[in-house]
């Protein structure tokens, strides 16, 4: 039995998905209470049931919530577990009783939820359920089935095990002839769709092929990376292994048994070349890589407003004016959401081209039929992404996938058009936001490390800057022109009400945990947040110019004629041969080997046979410990273990974390300074752990100097003694790095 | 990062702890106050966070269990983790900070609980007992759970990583001191051998000293066993008993039935079977006994004294030496080395074997064993269970060769107590037949007896009653006539009382015994009566030896002017109605003189309750030996030392088998330390969550390797002491040195912060098989 649910403050359900057996429990719950079937939902649940259900925990969480010590969790004695998540207003409870997802698990569930609602919906968690019931249908499905997919995904896919991307690993020629080729791709969008693409990325399955970023595209972060490659694997998933026979003559076709040094004139367009993290400290000289942009059109530059990008906003606003919710908005209600026209219109953006076979239909056909069949599926489909970058956690763009081949997909990130402003939205809500909840000790810590009277300057100019760009969009639209009206005098009225002086407590007495604002501050602070709401999602909820011209996409899938698709799905199942480091490392089973610098893994494949073989219990058995000794050592890593090794029965199971200077010393942790336990497991999909990690300042090193952080967790025979393991682990990661390419003295070049 | 939340991570234990009355919250205007039936600590309760917390517990509860019919048991919220229990109407609460691991949270409530449980049986049940008087409930409660939960608290912050454990304090005896332990393990299982007496154990100064129990069992016993009467949670049973000495009292307690079975299991293997045994013989006093019923002799005791003889080879040589001149398997013997205490005499009109004993298996019977003087592992005899059948199988019978001296009995006359005079060793109301026990020995302090030597007629005399009297008569003698050893021997005990125990060894020479070996097989097959075999190795039948006691009885008591006949006690109460479902009632027997610190605690069917003879042979039994072993344990216990290299390291080392614990850490007084409790703790929530799991090596980022081994019942942990240093490849070059620099510091296989080097050091110092 397993559900998750996300209630808004009201509480209403704003997201509900279940497997069989709850909605049975909740259809059982619905006779009982005398509910009508008709109330039903599309998954044949009562909304209003579900909200009864839930309601005593919601009520409960709240009442704690605001003692500053809400419920992290719930462990029944039948085995039931229910894990709480709160971000922004809405409540996340995650909930398995059949003992197939452990707490650690639905925690990361959570966690990977509200990655998903940022990513799809930025800052504006209302998105989840939009008025039109047919919409919220269709994002709910969406979001269900990609919250499935990442469920499935982590337990059987090592890189969504470790959050980090699997590179495929092919000769060194073919992986510089795919960078050419995304780099053509993207040229051949730009030129015919007058847009800017910026990133390409060419995955099979869960695999990274090559990635091209042009040169003055911000840096991809690692977590937007995993998320394109769950949508991309997600709506196109590749033919499973049974069906994809590999050809008999993969020596002959170039499978590379050793992981390829790619020549010097490649690793410019390498994966890994681009920069995968945005902070300074990791953009160390060995891995700073220029970027190569090869459109033409680099797009307008962050902080700077251009009155294209404001007609850009007033032509597409002429639709969405005459939007009765957004009436009812211009007319002081509350927050908008938009009519299931808008949607619709929307919707048909994220259906693609081929209106004939309607997406709905193609999912509920992927569940009954998961085996690969190319003339029932979509070959693109387009999401309005929010992607994090150095500026802003909710940069606008769109993601377009396109299916190269069965299996293989070409994800294209472009630019749209008055993307700044999403960044003066944001850096306001982040102020302001926080205060609309219980304030506790983390968030007291991070609005106290601010200083109150620039932090007020800043809120003051974005404020400013966002009236602006609403005056000159005013004659548009209505929205704007009431955000031009308003916006000043709700900032003026919160003033008024003493924000400064509650920052200012906040930051001198770090004591008073939690605490609320008091209700006038907090009405004026609510409206101010709904305005700014609003006006983010008339600037980027719209229809925007994206790749639909068909010939576009035929221009693309030309490009990508002499794929080799078999090659790359059949390289795909056994990307990295073990029994290539079994020889040179005798005892040695597994291992995992993740670069958080460019987070990337290494990882021998495991278990391609789908366990047919003789060995299928040896294969699921080290399947199933690699999985939960990794967990257990995120968890140690989470307590302040760097390191940990476990003898478990057959095998020998050992972890390690540890930093590098650029010149590869191992740098040691000021053993003065403890670490801090965090609660939450270890992310780069939602958490910045790592980052957080690298940045406290306290690895024993030159200050100022990058820091290079990498994982590696070995799985040794039994026999062999904790002292080798170790020896032998330290040696492979030397290899490992030799054998990297950004680590490569010719990457220097 | 930097915080202080590591040096919370360990005090984490008993934030708070509260019992609720969930029939007590129905309507909403129902207050929490009322529900409640405690929190723990009381003076926060007053607060409204603290109430309106405990009342969202309460109520998602029953949330939850409206939601799949199922109770939460793990309640984790940001700043603490709750753990539950539910009895009937009832909920038992218990906080934890959030780092706490859950599997760990959830045996400290089982223990808990478990511990109130054994004592009260259930929270029904206190009620039940209380009237169903709701404010005498809550006091009841808050005068107990005060108690057990505070113990649990105390021990937490104080010996952390033994309450992690649950560590059973034992005795850290001497590498010569086994011989403690089986003295010990030896009136233990005397004890057993009573009417109703299921198994118990012995505490010495608070640490178990031997103990029958299983380790759970022992635990519980412990709680109440090491404190004094007016510390305990519970009321003792009134049993309407005047000749119970105060330092005696007898607790109900509950015990699953699978305990129950268990002990009554041990108890039929431990002989408690046999009626026939000696206990049948009536007591032969010098003094009218105040008991209403014939008083058994605590025959088995004496056997034990023989056996303590047999086994003073232990103590001195010369009892090898002895039993290498009389190698007759069942030839009782006695040893005399006047440089020891406690060997004993052997006498001169010692019988011959008996060609029926000669004949027996000398594993056959623990009294031939004894008697031979055959060197047996101590061990054998009762650390392990398949002594214990042996003992089982046959019936020891010892009878003593009474030779009275009616018209010199007298000579052992004292001067009557005017008053209930206490005890020496501890009791306040000890039975009439001891009076002139104590002010003989008060005569003796005082000069006014001669010496045993001088005085042959009082010799004699005091050989007579010896028979009769072997344990409590052993004060008299000892004090009135010092043994030719008294001032070896003079040990006192710890509270300034000198203990009759070394005094009893050369009392006992004097005494001519007969071991009679009868097995009931072969009493059942033969039917004839068992048999006496008199010095001179005449045989008579016991009856007849149980007429010539009788008439010894009765003319030791012609000859004395009896006092005058005390009050009748008090009809016992009628027995409380102390059922709860799925629980055995029974009674826990503690025996602590208050200037002693030996405790025998005894578990016992309810019936001892009403058992004035078997009480009485009990205590009456066992003190003289227990105050003994008090002074033999404390002359020789010496502080153990541990090695000094082991300084270096924190070390712990858990025996699952047993629940006890080596270590040398303690407090979380430094980060160093800190972290040791931390891994130790995390890596035991390991090996207790995946039993697959045999050893763990943990870095933390501070540098400190902590190692951990799992085997069997066995857990070992330890880590050095100082910080250990990650090395640090010094490299200038950018890519082909530091490569080399790179695979040199895998070479030595330390930057991957593994210390082997330490682990393999200290294993080999602690001698722990590591690898």
């Amino acid at each position: 039995m397993k559900c998750f649910v996300a209630l808004s403050s009201t509480p209403d359900v704003i997201f509900f998905d279940a497997d069989t057996p709850f909605k049975t429990l909740i259809k059982e719950k619905a006779k009982k209470l005398g509910q009508d079937e008709q109330d039903q939902d599309e998954q044949g649940v009562n909304l209003q049931v579900v909200g009864q259900y839930f309601a005593p925990l919601f009520a409960s969480f709240q009442v704690l919530l605001t003692a500053g010590n809400a419920y992290n969790s719930i462990k029944s004695e039948d085995g039931t577990t229910y894990v709480f998540h709160l971000f922004g207003e809405v409540t996340c409870i995650a909930l398995c009783g059949d003992g197939d997802e452990d707490e650690d698990f639905l925690k990361r569930k959570t966690l990977a939820f509200q990655s998903f609602v940022g990513f799809f919906y930025g800052p504006v968690n209302e998105e989840l359920k939009p008025s039109s019931v047919a919409e919220k249908n269709y994002r709910w499905k969406f979001l269900s089935k990609l919250l499935r997919q990442w469920s499935e995904l982590t337990k059987t896919e090592q890189a969504f095990l470790t959050e980090a991307t699997e590179q495929l690993i092919v000769k060194n020629e073919l992986n510089a002839h795919y960078i050419k080729l995304l780099e053509e791709s993207l040229k051949a969008i730009s030129r015919l769709e007058d847009i800017t693409a910026v990133h390409g990325l060419l995955l099979v399955g869960t695999r990274l092929l090559a990635l091209f970023s042009s040169r003055a595209a911000m840096e991809l972060n690692p977590s937007d990376i995993l998320l394109i490659n769950l949508v991309a694997y997600s709506t196109f998933p590749p033919p499973s292994p049974k069906l994809a026979t590999p050809p008999p003559d993969l020596e002959s076709r170039g499978v590379a048994f050793e992981t390829p040094r790619p020549d010097a004139d490649e690793i410019f367009y390498s994966p890994i070349a681009t920069p995968v993290l945005s902070d300074p400290i990791f953009s160390g000289p060995r891995y700073s890589t220029p970027n190569v942009s090869t459109s033409g059109n680099p797009g307008s530059r962050l902080g700077s407003f251009t009155e294209a990008d404001y007609k850009s906003i007033s032509e597409d606003d002429q639709m969405t004016s005459a939007d009765p919710e957004v009436e009812n908005f211009l007319k002081g209600g509350s927050l908008p959401n938009f009519s299931s026209e808008h949607f619709s219109d929307a919707r048909r953006q994220f259906l693609g081209r081929r209106p004939s076979l309607p997406a709905l239909k193609e999912d509920s056909e992927d569940e009954e039929n998961p085996e690969f069949s190319k003339k029932d599926r979509e070959t693109f489909v387009r999401h309005k992404v929010f992607l994090k970058t150095g500026h802003c956690p909710f940069t606008p763009y769109v993601l377009h996938c396109i299916e190269i081949a069965p299996g293989i997909v070409l994800a294209v990130v472009s630019e749209i058009p008055s993307a700044q402003v999403a960044t003066l939205i944001c850096h306001a809500l982040s102020f302001l936001s926080p205060l609309l909840n219980v304030i506790d000790a983390p968030m007291g810590q991070e609005l106290g490390r601010v200083h109150v009277k620039s932090a007020m300057t800043a809120l003051e100019d974005s404020h400013r800057r966002i009236a602006e760009s609403a005056r000159r969009n005013r004659k548009t639209s209505r929205i704007a022109d009431k955000v031009r009206k308003e916006l000043p005098l709700r900032w003026e009225r919160l003033k008024e009400k003493g924000l400064q002086s509650f920052l200012e407590n906040i930051v001198e007495d770090s004591s008073i945990r939690p605490m609320t604002v008091d209700p006038e501050m907090e009405n004026a602070t609510s409206q101010l947040v709904n305005m700014l709401h609003a006006y983010f999602k008339y600037l980027y909820f719209k229809k925007t110019k994206s790749l639909t011209d068909e010939l576009c996409i035929e221009k693309v899938l030309a490009v990508f004629k002499d794929l080799e698709g078999d090659y790359l799905l059949a390289k795909a199942l056994k990307n990295v041969p073990a029994i290539h480091y079994q020889q040179k490392f005798p005892g040695l089973v597994h291992f995992i080997y993740v670069d958080r610098m460019t987070n990337q893994l290494t990882a021998p494949s495991l278990d391609v046979t789908g366990g047919e073989d003789e060995n299928a219990w040896l294969h699921q058995h080290l399947r199933k410990n690699v999985w939960r000794h990794w967990t257990n050592f995120r968890r140690l890593l989470s307590q302040g273990y760097m390191s940990a090794s476990v003898r478990d029965s057959h095998f020998l199971y050992s972890y390690q974390l540890w930093c590098e200077d650029q010149t590869g010393s191992v740098l040691s942790w000021d053993s003065s300074s403890s670490f801090v336990r965090d609660l939450r497991p270890p992310s780069v999909i939602s958490v910045k752990f790592y980052k957080d990690l690298l940045s406290t300042g306290y690895w024993k090193g030159q200050p100022g100097v990058a820091v290079h952080c990498y994982e590696m967790m070995c799985v040794h025979v039994g026999v062999v003694s904790t002292e080798h393991a170790a020896k032998q682990s330290k040696k492979l990661a030397s290899r490992l790095w030799d054998e990297s390419a950004v680590n490569s003295p010719a990457n220097l070049l | 990062m930097a915080s202080a939340s590591e040096s919370t991570a360990f005090g984490s234990f008993g934030v708070s702890f509260f019992i609720y009355d969930h029939s007590a919250l129905v309507k909403e205007s129902d207050k929490i106050e009322d529900a409640v039936k405690f929190y723990h600590p009381k003076e926060q309760f007053h607060l409204p966070k603290v109430r309106e917390r405990c009342s969202q517990i309460i109520g998602i509860t029953d949330g939850i269990l409206n939601l799949t019919g199922s109770r939460p048991n793990i309640l984790s919220l940001k700043q603490e983790k709750f753990t539950l229990v539910y009895e009937d109407v009832y909920g038992l609460v218990l906080a934890g900070k959030e780092t706490e691991p859950d599997e760990l949270l959830r045996r400290r409530m089982k223990r808990l609980y478990d511990l109130f449980v054994f004592y009260h049986g259930s929270l029904g049940n206190v009620l039940k007992q209380m009237k169903n008087s709701d404010q005498a409930f809550v006091d009841k409660l808050e005068f107990v759970w005060k108690q057990y939960y505070r113990e649990e608290k105390t021990s937490t912050k104080t010996k952390l990583v033994r309450n992690l454990f649950n560590v059973i304090d034992f005795v850290e005896l001497p590498k010569n001191g086994r011989q403690y332990f089986l003295k010990a393990s030896q009136i233990l299982q005397s004890s057993q051998r009573r009417d109703g007496i299921l198994a118990g154990c012995i505490l010495y100064d608070k640490e178990v000293l031997c103990t029958q129990l299983t380790p759970k069992l022992t635990a519980k016993v412990l709680v109440f066993a090491k404190r004094t009467a007016g510390q305990r949670p519970t009321h003792p049973i009134n049993t309407g008993l005047a000749t119970l000495p105060g330092f005696i009292n007898l607790y109900p307690v509950y015990l699953r039935r699978d305990e129950y079975d268990h002990l009554a299991g041990l108890r039929r293997r431990a002989g408690n079977a046999p009626k026939t045994l000696s206990t049948k013989i009536p007591v032969v006093s010098d003094t009218p006994s105040t008991s209403p019923s014939p008083v058994p002799v605590c025959s088995s005791i004496y056997t034990l004294d023989r056996r303590r003889d047999s086994n003073s080879g232990l103590n001195s040589a010369s009892s090898s030496a002895a039993s290498a001149k009389n190698p007759s398997p069942v030839t009782p013997r006695r040893s005399r080395h006047p440089a020891s205490p406690l060997s004993t005499r052997k006498n001169p009109r010692t019988s011959s074997p008996s060609p029926r004993s000669q004949r027996r298996d000398p594993i056959e019977s623990t009294s031939s064993l004894v008697a031979n003087g055959n060197a047996h592992p101590v061990a054998d005899q009762v650390g392990r269970q398949p002594k214990n059948e042996i003992i089982e199988r046959s019936t020891v019978r010892v009878k003593e060769d009474v030779t009275i001296n009616e018209g010199e009995g007298s000579d052992l006359k004292v001067p009557k107590p005017t008053s209930n005079r206490l005890s020496p060793i501890g009791p306040t109301s000890l039975p009439s037949s001891l009076y002139g026990s104590f002010d003989a020995q008060a005569a003796a302090t005082q000069g006014e007896t001669l010496p045993r030597s001088e005085n042959p007629s009082r010799a004699q005399s005091v050989e007579s009653s010896e028979s009769v009297y072997l344990d409590c008569k052993a004060v008299v003698d000892s004090s009135a006539s010092p043994s030719p050893f008294e001032s070896n021997r003079s040990n006192r005990s710890p509270s300034g009382v000198q203990t009759d125990a070394r005094r009893r060894s050369w009392v006992s020479d004097e005494v001519s015994t007969e071991v009679v070996l009868v097995d009931d097989d072969e009493e059942e097959e033969t039917g004839q009566r068992p048999v006496k075999r008199s010095r001179s190795g005449a045989i008579s039948l016991v009856e007849e030896v149980d007429a010539a006691v009788d008439r010894g009885v009765k003319t030791a008591a012609e000859g004395k002017q009896p006092p005058p006949p005390p009050p009748p006690p008090p009809p016992p109460p009628p027995p409380p109605d102390n059922k709860v479902a799925g629980f055995e009632s029974a009674v826990l027997y503690i025996q602590a003189p208050e200037q002693s610190n030996m405790v025998l605690a005894l578990l016992a069917e309810e019936t001892l309750t009403q058992d004035d003879a078997t009480l009485r042979c009990l205590w009456e039994g066992s003190l003289p030996h227990l105050a003994d072993l008090q002074v033999e344990i404390k002359a020789s216990l010496t502080s153990v030392q541990h090695p000094g290299t082991i300084n270096r390291f924190f070390y712990a080392s858990y025996n699952g088998y047993e629940h006890t614990l080596d270590t040398n850490a303690f407090t979380a007084s430094n980060r160093s330390s800190t972290n040791f409790l931390k891994g130790t703790k995390l890596m035991h929530n390991t090996f207790l969550v995946d039993s697959s799991v045999s050893d763990v090596t943990l870095k933390a980022f501070s540098g400190n390797v902590t190692y951990g081994r799992h085997s069997l019942h066995r857990e070992v942990y330890f880590q050095t002491r100082k910080s250990g240093q990650a090395s640090r490849v010094q490299s200038s070059s950018v890519s082909p040195e530091a490569r080399e620099a790179k695979n040199a510091s895998a070479d030595s296989g330390q930057s991957f912060g593994i210390e082997s080097t330490a682990r393999s050091q200290l294993a080999e110092e602690l001698g722990y098989s590591v690898f």
